[in-house]
């Protein structure tokens, strides 16, 4: 897969499955939950979403009620389906004004709110440690270039941002991350 | 032919090539030295990332998606009727409206009306299919929704026949719409081949029966529910069979649903 292709589940069938779900047959709604609830899910419980279930559960309502004035390929559609998750976990994040969110990438190991095995386990977690040092916006295009698996094209669709910045961001968030990885070897 | 980047990376240790960035990104080997521990660590937040959705959360969300998008689901446009014009003059431009109305028009009466109303759901000219129809151009009723149920039939998609076949029923009449949504789950994805016999049997009695609205329904739900439930019972004439034909005569009208209609009839959403 190169850079600008993107895994097309539906493939050729996606015209007839957009067409379906539009009238809201069963069976289509079954086909497009099946192919983007789990990694819509997952996108937003990497980035620290309170509910990740609840909040796709809005995601898709919102997508639903919005259907049928969508008009595009399979590739837009993903990219209309995260710029809708996006946008609901940032409604979300305002709502909860200043109360903590959970995220298994925003434990404070070092603050000690994380009990005793798993805490040990996060301590160590190469992951934690590696995103901590990240921007949010390099946070972001790591969560839905790697959970989401969108590629760069779709990504910059959804945090608004060119192509450029995007390859920017991730090429500097995995260059910051190769270098906490090395200097924390270093310092053992 | 080596990219820019590749030289730019070999200036900086710690730069990472466009390419190892899209490899890392995509979960492959990157071929740069020295990052294997980094793909270790993109590897764990996939993992963090992949959701194991319970199957009570996904039943009630589809549901939920469904009834949205019925609801949602905008009427079809009926033609204007235009007041005469008491004064005429020439248009040297045609407007629009009348390129779509003879492209569609065109679309009708041309070969890609014909393919598609035989389109089962996932075909790609099933959306044009549905496009035409919300336009008033095909069957759009109860027996094309029939015909592309056996499609899927054909193609071995048995439980997506019986899915589709809920559009079919403007309300869960008699619990039908449930009933065949059951019948899909316990099927499974390769039925018996008596079962697929009793759901063509069931197709056949829709397709010919006199009954309509409640009536219809409960013979949907009684033949639905026996699907895949092992009893091997006889469905035989249903009660909904025998008040239609003891009614008054229907001059053989069958039931029609979603005439040209795309979109959910008023104040309930599904067909």
């Amino acid at each position: 897969m190169t850079d600008t292709e993107a895994v097309m589940a539906l493939g050729e069938a996606f015209p007839g499955v957009l067409a379906a779900a539009k009238v809201g047959a069963d069976w289509a709604w079954d086909r497009l939950y099946g192919e983007l609830a789990a990694v819509v899910t997952g996108y937003l419980a990497t980035r620290g979403a309170d509910d990740p279930e609840d909040l796709a559960g809005e995601t898709f309502l919102q997508v639903a009620r919005n259907i049928h004035a969508f008009d595009g390929s399979e590739s837009s559609f993903r990219s209309w389906v995260f710029v809708i998750a996006h946008r609901r976990l940032i409604d979300s994040r305002r709502s909860n004004g200043r109360r903590p969110v959970f995220s298994p990438l925003e434990v404070d190991v070092e603050g000690g709110n994380v009990e005793g095995e798993a805490m040990e386990r996060l301590a160590t977690s190469d992951l934690v440690k590696a995103f901590k040092v990240l921007t949010d916006d390099q946070r972001e295009v790591l969560a839905l270039r790697v959970v989401a698996n969108l590629t760069q094209e779709e990504t910059a669709e959804v945090v608004g941002k060119s192509v450029g910045a995007v390859k920017a961001l991730q090429r500097r968030a995995l260059e910051t991350m190769r270098e906490t990885l090395d200097t924390e070897t270093v310092s053992k | 032919m080596r990219r820019i980047d590749d030289y730019f990376s070999e200036m900086d240790p710690l730069a990472i090539s466009d390419s190892d960035v899209e490899r890392l990104l995509r979960g492959e080997a990157p071929a740069g030295p020295g990052l294997a521990r980094l793909g270790s660590v993109l590897e764990e937040l996939r993992a963090v990332g992949s959701a194991q959705l319970r199957p009570e959360v996904i039943s009630r969300h589809v549901a939920m998606t469904v009834e949205a998008a019925r609801e949602a689901a905008p009427p079809p446009q009926r033609p204007v009727e235009r007041p005469a014009r008491t004064a005429t003059r020439w248009r040297l431009i045609p407007r629009l409206g009348t390129f779509l109305a003879a492209f569609v028009l065109l679309l009708g009466m041309s070969g890609v009306a014909v393919a598609s109303n035989s389109a089962a759901p996932g075909e790609p000219l099933h959306g044009i299919d549905m496009f035409l129809e919300s336009l008033g151009i095909g069957d759009g009723g109860l027996r094309e929704r029939i015909a592309e149920a056996r499609t899927l039939t054909e193609k071995g998609e048995t439980a997506g026949a019986l899915d589709h076949l809920t559009i079919t029923l403007p309300e869960d009449e008699a619990g039908a719409r449930e009933a065949l949504k059951a019948a899909a789950q316990r099927i499974g994805t390769e039925p018996s081949t008596e079962v697929q016999s009793r759901v063509a049997e069931m197709m056949e009695w829709m397709a010919t029966t006199n009954a309509h609205g409640p009536d219809f329904g409960q013979g949907v739900a009684e033949r639905a529910r026996s699907l895949g439930d092992g009893s091997g019972a006889e469905l035989g004439e249903s009660p909904a069979d025998d008040a239609a034909e003891n009614a008054a005569p229907s001059h053989g009208n069958r039931p029609q649903r979603d005439k040209g209609n795309g979109g959910p009839p008023a104040g309930r959403g599904g067909r």
